[in-house]
């Protein structure tokens, strides 16, 4: 019997010790991957969703774009469009959709470059290229949207002014744990900086869909930058030899007919990327501001290809490069001439300036008569492109980021007024207001909310 | 005992040698009549006789010991040994064949039987009788209010609607564990026929569970399905039912009253609501109302017609029409027939059942057939034993009919009853503009559409178990068990060209031609929806069993290996230009985005293509084993470790090692025991851990593909994309639950108090939860170890068995007290978070309350002046929302207790007189609270409607002195609204107590009524949902069913055996 015992014992103990591991490596649902590949990775930038979408849009609402009568205004579908077109911040505004858009391509760019960064040593040769392209696509999506964030949720950078005041939380690794709080402006822009030019350094000069950013993309996105900070050489160096990286459109050759005449994915998209959508977006009593639609002249094809008049009481916008609905927030090639312009004027060269200028706005108007624009002082050139900047990029996220930008100089300081349900309401250059409070969720975990 | 003993001995001493008289009686168990006719034989003897109509025998006998044998068909024989000359009158009791399966209460963990002495874990037996008390089609409603620790949640998420014990996981699937036949069954649980079912047992504790590992965490329901017995003459069974269960109440939740909801739009129509949604680019739709005030406001109708139309408005409610159009009552027939019997080689058990359920939409329905069939053999005198089993199901379920949503005062019929069209998606102005150009009929008339679209599910399901035991010494048996599931499951729909699905997608990618006439980019013909998925899985168990008595130490082990592995695999597609007729489809473009008709947007043709793959596998070894000595002590052990397939987790994290340990000490064994009001007394305890899995977690970041047709839809890039699913968690670690278990069983002499009394404490450690997070993480919801809980509680029964006169009355009072509490968790959340969070049925932890809990904001009533909700902000009354919503103290918030019941149970009572007998139970539930709805007026004022106490808010200054209801504000403020929903005064005590049910049935014997053509047949009627006897609270409104009341149902039905 005790022979029987020992027998069983053995058996027992063999219960709760057993191998076979390998039975258990299959995967438990299809479509899952811990991603790992370049091919996983290219998969998660490739998600247009999340990383070509829900750029902040709100600023166009509250920018001088964009006006409304009451019933328009009445309209509005979300209490919080109704405040930020009247620059109000009642009780209970909060912007969420902006900044959890945002930081979530923040998240996506760091898994990749986490995981890009563990390939590094191991990655073949031949595999090599795409590695760099996913890395400097990854430090691009990243620094654009820190880019994002940085002009909707703080205060407009002006270096060596207000290097010390709040910028945003920069977000680096992919552990969700870590919780970095508000870096200054200065830091933030210097990773930006940092970011973009890593970028510029990955990046292939091609990519083979619009979604994924290339390299002028990436120096696109810097020149910008370098003309919202007024480092304008810069700005004029990057954006010079940008000007080839696609075709000009012939607004001849679009019908204004159509309920969208300017195509999808047309020739001048570099970079495609669309603004969050709201019921603003979709509302057929959101007009172009009336003194904007009164500066086309009969012959400049953007007043009709721009601007629906259908209603001439109501003048709404069809001319987005989406082609749709969808408020176009890429990188387009006519904001790269307009940038060089500016950015040569800036620097003295005035004629430079305005040949970029006609160059582009020839392609505006009505074929063979279009009066190339003439400016001998920079101050007139100035005014010329600053004027051609809103005409052309018509509610993009610019004209915000624009009138921030220009109200450090009190030469184009605007003060803007809406006169709404008989009351006036103002917003004065440097207002607070000029800056969305931060989500209440991030308050509540210890963040700091702007003023 | 002794004491009889004795009583015995001096009677013999007394007596002479003598042919001596033997008196009894044969009664039935069950009714404690007389059974006339009983077969009474003694062993090894000629001597014979035969019961008379009160069931009494008389017979003479020489002294000396004898044994006497009580038979008669269609109930189990009883034998007894006695002593002649006998002392009293012998008594038998037979019990009817097929209600107790065995003498023995024996309980199942679906790897062994067990004798309820020996086991010292905590088991729930729900037995036939039980589990046929009830009248439904699903057999999980069967256990409700009849098993003690086990509760049907009325709170919180629908993915668990069952606890036991409480809740033992924040995020896993916190369902229990439901084992069929000795393998957890992987097929919808309704697809298991009740009628099929001879016992179930809940496995409370870690002893009980733990021999189901990782999976055991929120208990285990134990299914064991009827079988044949050996030397058992063939029976037939028939049962029979039809169920009418009463029609919903589209009135039941209060509403906004139409002549509310007319002032509503009024007031949003001069606010300038609508304004852009009248000239809105997606021809948005409105209210007829709405219409007619822009139309009044354009001149087109005049003040008259307005009036007019508006009062015409108030006479009508949608309601009304869903109610007459729609609803009807759920009727449901239940047929099942059973076939078993046995030699002492073979026995078997047949069964066919048929379902036929309508529904309570009108042309819904579905239907479900079953056949089994259980056979086993024993060979080579017994060594070889062999279990075949297959079980098939065939289901069909039809619901093509969805309940329309209108505006409250849209009609669905003219006075005439033709159909009337409803607003929907797009307004009635743009449909009248884009009629007659050549466009399918854009309009929706619901009642049309009433029996045109199908929409069926059919599934096949079958199980096979084949089971091969042999005795390979005295004691030592070698088992392999298998198991074969796969579910094919079918699902079509068909919408027909004129259903409104089809013509509204034909309509929008319609086009103008550069020639002026229409294009279209879809196809003519209707549209057909399909999915096929099957389920399969394998189930092998390899085990040794041991099991012998030494004198007076009694040994079991068990022992063995499982190996599992399922698959779920699914594809869907869909046809455009489908004819039924034909069977014919026509392809279409999908990868051009073609304008929409209505506003120009751009959108590919909707690409319907649905491919799914799941796969589990499962390595487990195990060991359990028994130890009693003298009936009196007893010591289990069980272990366990389950390896699965886990996904992105490193190789070691894949299994879990789980174990408890038990003892128990049938006090009444002991020499020392005395107590003759208890003869039988047993303590018991046990500890140890059980655990969860949630297969949805990682250590690592995981994503999930999804395809390139969804990417271009949404952003124009056809280019296939992922989507993360989890982020990195290298902390992850398995969910355990520590499980301490003590109880006392005992028993009265004579049965007339049996009860179970016993305290438990479940530990959960590392509980997985979601937590709110900073969205600048990534993530706005994060998933990890964050918590550890501690529940506490009680389990009581305590049943009894009183004859009064003619009467046999056996109650059963069953109550359980569940103590839940967040001990750690590491995040803390600002006071906004608890009010609202476990309003929407949530968890958000808290250290130090319970899992579910409900808080509110003070009440502080309406401001005087303006109607603003007020509560007490740092002690006085306060209505700034935004302060309130962002800088309220937790600590000052009212916690006023769990949202679940603390204490609950049932009151049973089965009363028996002669061949009739009643039975109600009464379930009460104690301890908890919930939230009462009221105004909202974030929806209404964008025009959708809300609560009905709109009608009783706050207007004039003064108002605050008879009513809570915040005034109409002049913006929408959720924070506004939030202060009043969560605040103190809607919170309501749920206590209440409610008849759940009555079941009376008349039973005919063929021992009563001789000429009857079978044994026996049970004619019964049962009722449920009867009604609430007692709530705490004056809220109107069920506590525990908010949206609709439960609904009561008759059933009448008959149980024959032939």
């Amino acid at each position: 019997m005790q022979k029987h015992i020992y027998i069983l014992l053995t058996i027992l103990s063999a219960g709760v010790l057993m191998g076979c591991e390998g039975y258990l490596d299959q995967k438990p649902r299809k479509s899952l991957v811990v991603p790992e590949t370049l091919d996983d990775l290219q998969a998660l930038l490739d998600n247009a969703v999340i990383m070509n979408s829900n750029v902040p849009g709100l600023g166009l609402l509250a920018s001088d774009d964009v006006f409304m009568e009451e019933a328009g205004w009445a309209g509005l579908f979300a209490e919080m469009e109704q405040q930020t077109y009247l620059w109000r911040r009642d009780g209970g505004f909060e912007v969420i959709g902006e900044w959890n858009g945002a930081y979530q391509k923040v998240f996506y760019s760091n898994v990749v470059l986490e995981r890009l960064h563990e390939m590094e040593e191991v990655v073949s040769a031949n595999e090599r290229g795409r590695w760099m392209a996913l890395k400097g696509a990854a430090l691009f999506f990243r620094g654009s949207a820190f880019y994002d964030l940085v002009r909707i949720f703080a205060q407009a950078y002006q270096p060596g002014v207000n290097d010390s005041e709040m910028g945003i939380p920069l977000k680096l690794t992919a552990r969700v744990t870590e919780r970095p709080g508000r870096a200054t402006l200065e830091e933030t822009y210097k990773q930006i900086i940092g970011d973009l030019n890593q970028a510029i350094e990955f990046l292939p000069v091609t990519a083979s869909s619009l979604n994924r950013p290339n390299k002028p993309v990436a120096e696109s996105l810097l020149a910008d930058l370098h003309l919202q900070l007024g480092n304008y050489s810069m700005a004029r160096d990057l954006s010079s030899s940008l000007l080839q990286a696609g075709t000009l459109l012939d607004f001849n050759e679009l019908n204004p007919e159509d309920p969208f005449p300017v195509p999808f994915l047309n020739s001048e998209v570099l970079f495609q990327s669309v603004m969050a959508v709201y019921s603003f977006t979709f509302s057929s009593l959101v007009q172009v501001n009336p003194i904007l639609q009164a500066s086309y002249a009969a012959n400049d094809l953007r007043g009709r290809i721009f601007l629906n008049r259908q209603n001439p009481q109501v003048v709404t916008f069809k001319g987005s490069y989406c082609g749709n609905f969808d408020y176009f927030a890429g990188i387009s090639l006519n904001e790269l001439y307009l940038i060089n312009s500016e950015a040569r004027i800036r620097t003295g060269d005035v004629a430079g300036g305005m040949e970029v200028l006609n160059t582009l706005l020839e392609k505006r108007f009505e074929a063979g008569t279009f009066q190339p624009l003439e400016a001998s002082s920079v101050a007139t050139a100035l005014a010329f492109v600053l004027m051609e900047r809103r005409k052309e990029l018509l509610f993009r996220p610019s004209r915000w980021y624009d009138l921030r930008r220009l109200n450090n100089d009190s030469e184009y300081a605007t003060t803007l007024v809406r006169e709404m349900g008989g009351n006036t309401y103002i917003l004065a250059p440097g207002d607070n207001r000029y800056v969305f409070p931060i989500p209440q969720v991030e308050v509540d975990q210890g963040m700091k909310q702007n003023p | 005992m002794k004491r009889l003993i004795l009583t015995f001995a001096l009677w013999w001493i007394y007596c002479e040698v003598l042919p001596q008289q033997v008196t009894g009686k044969v009664s039935d168990s069950k009714t404690g009549e007389g059974l006339p006719g009983v077969l009474i034989k003694v062993e090894n003897n000629e001597l014979a006789t035969v019961t008379d109509v009160e069931g009494n025998f008389i017979f003479q006998l020489e002294e000396g010991n004898y044994v006497i044998i009580a038979s008669l068909l269609g109930y189990t024989l009883q034998t007894k040994a006695v002593s002649v000359p006998i002392s009293a009158p012998l008594l038998f009791e037979l019990k009817e064949e097929g209600l107790d399966l065995t003498e023995v209460e024996v309980v199942s963990t679906g790897y062994q039987e067990l004798p309820r002495e020996r086991a010292t874990g905590s088991f729930a037996l729900v037995d036939e009788e039980l589990v046929n008390r009830r009248v439904s089609t699903s057999l999980l409603d069967r256990l409700e209010d009849v098993t003690s620790g086990l509760i049907f949640n009325r709170a919180g998420s629908s993915s668990d609607p069952i606890s036991i014990r409480g809740r033992s996981t924040l995020f896993a699937s916190a369902q229990p564990l439901i084992i069929v036949d000795n393998f957890p069954y992987d097929g919808p649980v309704e697809n298991i026929n009740p009628n099929d079912v001879a016992s179930v047992t809940v496995l409370k504790d870690a002893a009980a569970a733990s021999i189901w590992g990782a999976k055991a965490g929120n208990g285990v329901i134990v299914i064991t399905t009827k079988r044949g017995r050996t030397n058992q003459p063939m029976r037939v069974t028939l049962n029979s039912n039809i169920n009418i269960i009463e029609a919903d109440d589209p009135f039941y939740q209060p509403i906004i009253s139409g002549s509310d909801f007319l002032y509503t739009e009024e007031l949003l129509f001069d606010r300038g609501f609508y304004n852009n949604l009248f000239n809105h680019n997606n021809k948005t739709a409105l209210s007829p109302f709405v219409e007619d005030l822009f139309a009044h406001r354009n001149g087109l109708i005049g003040d008259a017609e307005l009036a007019a139309r508006r009062s015409g408005y108030t006479l009508h409610d949608v309601r009304n029409d869903i109610s007459r159009y729609y609803l009807q009552n759920r009727i449901n027939q239940q047929y099942a027939l059973n076939v078993s019997g046995g030699s002492d080689r073979h026995h078997y058990l047949y069964s066919v059942g048929y379902d036929n359920n309508r529904a309570g939409v009108i042309g819904n329905g579905s239907d479900r057939f079953t056949i089994n069939a259980q056979n086993t053999w024993k060979f080579l005198s017994d060594k070889l034993k062999v279990d075949l089993g297959v079980y098939m199901a065939k289901s069909l379920d039809d619901s093509g009919n969805e309940l329309p949503q209108g505006f409250v005062y849209e009609r669905l019929a003219d006075d005439n009853g033709l159909p009337l069209p409803i607003t929907r998606t797009y307004s009635q102005r743009y449909l009248s503009s884009v009629e007659g150009i050549g466009l399918m009929d854009w309009r929706y008339r619901p009642l049309e559409e009433i029996n045109m679209i199908r929409n069926r599910l059919q599934s096949n399901d079958i199980r096979l178990n084949l089971g091969v035991g042999y005795k390979l010494l005295e004691g030592l048996q070698a088992e392999a068990l298998y198991q074969y599931w796969e579910n094919r499951g079918d699902r079509q729909v068909h919408y027909p060209e004129g259903s409104y699905f089809v013509r509204n997608l034909f309509n929008l990618y319609s086009y103008f031609q550069p020639d002026g006439t229409l294009g279209h980019h879809m196809p003519q013909g209707g549209i057909y929806d399909f999915t096929h998925s099957n389920s399969l899985s394998h189930s092998l168990r390899g085990q040794l069993r041991y099991g012998r008595q030494f004198g007076k130490h009694r040994l079991d082990l068990l022992s063995g290996y499982e190996i599992k592995m399922m698959d779920v695999h699914s594809d869907g597609g869909r046809f455009y230009g489908y004819d039924d007729a034909l069977g014919t489809s026509q392809p279409v473009d999908y990868l051009t985005r073609f304008r929409f008709f209505h506003n120009n947007g751009l959108s590919n043709i909707p690409y319907r293509g649905v491919h799914s793959g799941l796969y589990e596998r499962f390595l487990s070894g195990y060991v359990n084993g028994g130890y009693t000595y003298d009936n009196r002590y007893s010591f289990t052990f069980s272990a366990r470790r389950d390896a699965s397939n886990l996904f992105g987790v490193e190789a070691n994290q894949r299994a879990v090692p789980l174990w408890s340990v038990g003892g128990a000490w049938t006090l009444s064994e002991e020499r020392f025991y005395r107590w003759g009001g208890l003869p039988y007394m047993k303590l018991r305890m046990t500890y140890g851990y059980n655990g969860n899995i949630d297969r949805n977690l990682s250590s690592f970041t995981t994503a999930v593909y999804r395809p390139a047709s969804t990417n271009n839809s949404l952003t124009g890039f056809a280019l296939p994309y992922a989507q993360i699913q989890n982020p990195p968690n290298p902390e992850l670690r398995w969910e355990r639950i520590g499980i301490f278990n003590t109880g006392m069983d005992f028993e009265s002499r004579g049965g007339k108090l049996r009860g179970t009394i016993e305290y438990y404490k479940k530990s959960g450690l590392d509980l997985i939860g979601d937590s709110p997070y900073p969205p600048s993480s990534g993530v706005i919801n994060f998933r990890g170890n964050y918590a550890n809980t501690t529940t506490d509680g009680v389990d009581v029964i305590l049943g009894s068995d009183l004859r009064v006169g003619g009467f046999r009355w056996q109650p059963e009072f069953l109550y359980s007290h569940v103590h839940e509490v967040v001990t750690s968790y590491a995040n803390e959340a600002v006071a906004f978070n608890y009010v609202s969070v476990g309003g929407s049925g949530g968890i958000l932890p808290r250290e130090g309350f319970p899992l579910f809990s409900i808080y509110s904001y003070p009440w502080a009533g309406l401001d005087p002046d303006t109607g603003n909700p007020q509560v007490y902000f740092e002690g006085s009354p306060n209505s700034n929302f935004t302060l309130i919503r962002n800088q309220f103290s937790t600590e000052d918030l009212v916690f006023h207790g769990s949202m679940r019941p603390t204490h609950f149970g049932a009151f049973r009572n089965n009363i028996r007189w002669r061949d009739f007998s009643a039975s109600f139970n009464i379930s009460y539930r104690f301890g908890y609270f919930y939230r009462r709805e009221s105004v909202n007026y974030f929806p209404i004022l964008r025009g959708e409607g809300g609560h009905s106490d709109f009608n009783h808010r706050w207007q004039h200054p003064g108002d605050e002195a008879f009513t809570q209801i915040p005034s109409l504000p002049s913006v929408n403020n959720q924070n506004r609204d939030n202060m009043y929903l969560y605040s103190d005064q809607l919170v309501e005590q749920g206590d209440h107590i409610r008849l759940q049910d009555v079941r009376l049935s008349y039973e005919f014997n063929k021992s009563r009524y001789g000429r009857m053509p079978f044994q026996r047949a049970e004619l019964y009627t049962y009722a449920n949902n009867l009604g609430i006897l007692w709530k705490a609270s004056d809220d109107p409104l069920d506590p525990d069913f908010r949206t609709m009341r439960p609904l009561r149902s008759i059933a009448a039905g008959i149980r024959i055996d032939f």
